[in-house]
């Protein structure tokens, strides 16, 4: 046989890494780096029979919401009993002077909150109406609670306390509005150059905590035919309000504009300013390489003639990348521009753009072109060293890097017959999710993709290898708790979802490891992470 | 006696006891596009051809019309059950940008196949000219300017 100097290799070699960025997990990339006990999960190593979070959802259609669990176990069978629904409710009343009084108006609930059990699991509930008193059923785990009266302007109520339920908890939290006497009141107008709205223009205002934005008032309409507002109803205890003038209907072709006044305060004006009519515009989106770039999302957002700001109804492009918007004329220099947005599909490379525009007449806009997504490639390997074929891998962002926005887009690929994928994302971090086919479990990775600017776009990433765990068996029957009198029933194709907490402070803290769905028998079976 | 005709292709199925939204049954979500707004889509499907893949097209749009942009594709692989254990799910972890951001009604759609899908979102035929099926589930998002919870 022919022998290759091993200094020709090396030369040979050096091309294939040329202007590419090698990138690690966050973490291990495989089993290999722990103790011969543990598995690499996406945080590091760990003991993968202990820590284990559960999350049963019997039928959410029927208002049976999920019902979490904690389990250690390295058994092979594991049951589970669910105690039934968990559920909020109260009287709803009203501060009357000393007194308290039933609160005979409708309100609508809306509780908001995460698993306790398995934090970064998001979970909201909502009853449309009650009155008198409420019964909100909900998914264990810990919530605020926001209550508005819906038949008068009373300010919207957040509960003070946070609300924890376990699996069947009942947790009562009554409802007390303020008395009428305690809210601030404000009032004013709202002009357009000086000048009501006019009968064509539906506006409306509302009182904002100035930091975070939540509203410490309903919406109050203006009239159209003299500007006038009256009895914003703000809730007690708020001291700086943001007053906001909005359009009704939020295509509407008017700009927002916010005020802050300390209250109490005189009736007040928000001057909207001389916006003028909405100017058609017309551009074209392409990539870098100039092909345009079709399916994709386009807006323009920020200042507008008189002092106000606007987002503009936003535009798919076409096949031939052209889009069409209608948007109020921008400001001249030196006020800042607004910003045009392109949000490509996915599967494109087109990656998130952003640039500066301004808007002073009708036409085109010119042509944008969008930086190119960072191509990130790598492999994923049995944890015997074969290539694994047809995994699934999904890069999820989860957290943005520096002034980036944070992705709206989830990139997909499949691993080829070498077990290589290819993903193009824009920077951010992210949480790569490796879902084998057969009997095998799922990991997860956390990577952090930075853009490292090149000509056009970003350099090339190459992720370390990952290597899959081996899997393990876990099955078991769901059951409902028995009531009074009757034996326990089993929960059949019910959602069971089995994750393990993290502890990686820069992602979500926890990791789906396995999912299923269990039989009509209550039945369930799932491959969790094993050495 | 005249051979057995060949097993049809049969639609998927959407499992409605598990479509969910944030762990919710709600069909109408309000909410708001402050910092750390998010949605989570969650949908269980079933085929009784166990050997199918499943598409899952995820859509958001506030006006039906023809190109709509595909936010989220996904494909589910079969495991040898009717009810795959792998679930359909979009986590829409800013509702701030694109497709969302604007206040307003949106609708988010998840249309399940077992074949593709034109650009017009009806089921293409295999290429041996078997018929495919498309199902859907939808959530109407109602989403207000400020924080998540109204």
């Amino acid at each position: 046989m022919r022998r290759v100097p091993i200094a020709l290799l090396l030369l040979a070699l050096i091309p294939l890494g040329c202007g590419k960025k090698t990138t690690s997990f966050h973490h291990c990339a495989g089993n290999s780096e722990c103790s011969p006990t543990q598995v690499c999960f996406p945080d590091g190593c760990g003991d993968p029979t202990q820590g284990l979070r559960v999350e049963v959802t019997p039928s959410a259609r029927d208002g049976l919401f999920a019902e979490d669990f904690v389990i250690g176990t390295s058994a092979s069978k594991q049951d589970f009993t669910l105690p039934g629904p968990s559920m909020i409710g109260g009287d709803l009343s009203q501060q009357n002077g000393q007194a308290v009084t039933p609160y005979p108006g409708l309100v609508s609930i809306q509780a908001l909150g995460e698993s306790t059990l398995i934090p970064g699991v998001i979970r909201s509930f909502q009853l449309a109406s009650a009155r008198g008193n409420y019964q909100l059923p909900v998914a264990s785990g810990a919530y605020s609670l926001s209550v508005n009266a819906t038949e008068e302007p009373l300010p919207p109520m957040q509960l003070g306390t946070r609300l924890v339920l376990a699996p069947g908890d009942s947790v009562v939290a009554p409802v007390v509005f303020p008395s009428s006497a305690s809210l601030s009141r404000v009032s004013g107008w709202v002009l357009i150059g000086g000048q009501p709205p006019g009968s064509d223009r539906s506006l409306a205002v509302q009182a904002l905590e100035p930091n975070t934005q939540r509203p410490l008032s309903q919406r109050a309409a203006v009239d159209s035919t003299t500007g006038r507002f009256d009895d914003l109803q703000v809730a007690p205890g708020a001291q700086n309000v943001l007053i906001q003038a909005f359009p009704v209907n939020a295509d509407a072709d008017i700009p927002r504009q916010t005020l802050l006044v300390t209250l109490p305060t005189q009736p007040v004006t928000l001057e909207l300013g001389v916006f003028g009519s909405p100017v058609e515009i017309t551009g074209t989106i392409r990539t870098s390489s100039g092909e345009p770039v079709a399916g994709a999302t386009v807006y323009i957002d920020g200042p507008v003639l008189g002092g106000g700001t606007f987002r503009c109804r936003s535009a798919v492009t076409s096949p031939a990348g052209a889009f069409s918007l209608r948007m109020l004329a921008t400001p001249p220099p030196p006020e800042r521009p607004a910003t045009l947005w392109a949000v490509a599909p996915p599967e494109s490379a087109c990656g998130l753009l952003r640039v500066g525009v301004r808007v002073m007449r009708p036409g085109n806009v010119g042509s944008f072109a969008c930086p190119e997504k960072v191509e990130v490639s790598g492999s994923v390997v049995l944890a015997n060293g074969a290539e694994a074929v047809g995994v699934a891998v999904t890069a999820q962002p989860i957290a943005a890097i520096g002034s980036q926005p944070l992705p709206s887009s989830v990139a997909r690929a499949t691993t080829d017959n070498t077990g290589a994928y290819v993903l193009y994302v824009d920077p951010a971090v992210y949480r790569l999710d490796f879902a084998p086919r057969g009997q095998l479990p799922r990991s997860s990775r956390f990577v952090t993709i930075v853009g490292d600017p090149a000509d056009s776009g970003f350099k090339p990433v190459e992720i370390q290898p990952v290597t899959l765990s081996n899997g393990r068996r876990l099955t078991g029957t769901l059951f409902f708790a028995p009531m009074a009198g009757t034996n326990s029933q089993v929960a059949g194709l019910a959602s069971v979802r089995f994750f393990r907490l993290s502890t990686d402070t820069s992602a979500p803290a926890s990791v789906l490891l396995a999912e299923t769905v269990s039989d009509p028998s209550g039945n369930y079976s799932v491959i969790l992470p094993a050495r | 006696m005249d051979p057995v005709p060949p097993m049809q292709n049969r639609p998927p199925r959407i499992i409605e006891e598990q479509a969910l939204v944030n762990g919710s049954g709600d069909r109408v979500i309000y909410i708001g596009n402050g910092s750390g707004c998010s949605l989570d889509f969650s949908l269980r499907v079933a085929d009784p051809d166990i050997n199918d893949v499943l598409l899952v097209n995820w859509y958001a749009y506030q006006r039906p019309q023809s190109g709509l942009p595909i936010w989220l594709q996904e494909f589910i692989q079969p495991d040898g059950n009717t009810i795959r254990n792998q679930s359909a799910t979009w986590n829409v972890t800013s509702l701030a940008s694109a497709p969302f951001g604007q206040e307003g009604t949106y609708v988010v759609e998840a249309l399940v196949a077992d074949g593709s899908l034109d650009a017009n979102r009806r089921p293409e035929p295999r290429p041996d000219g078997t018929t495919t099926y498309v199902v859907s589930y939808a959530w109407t998002v109602v989403l207000q300017t400020g924080p998540c919870s109204p």
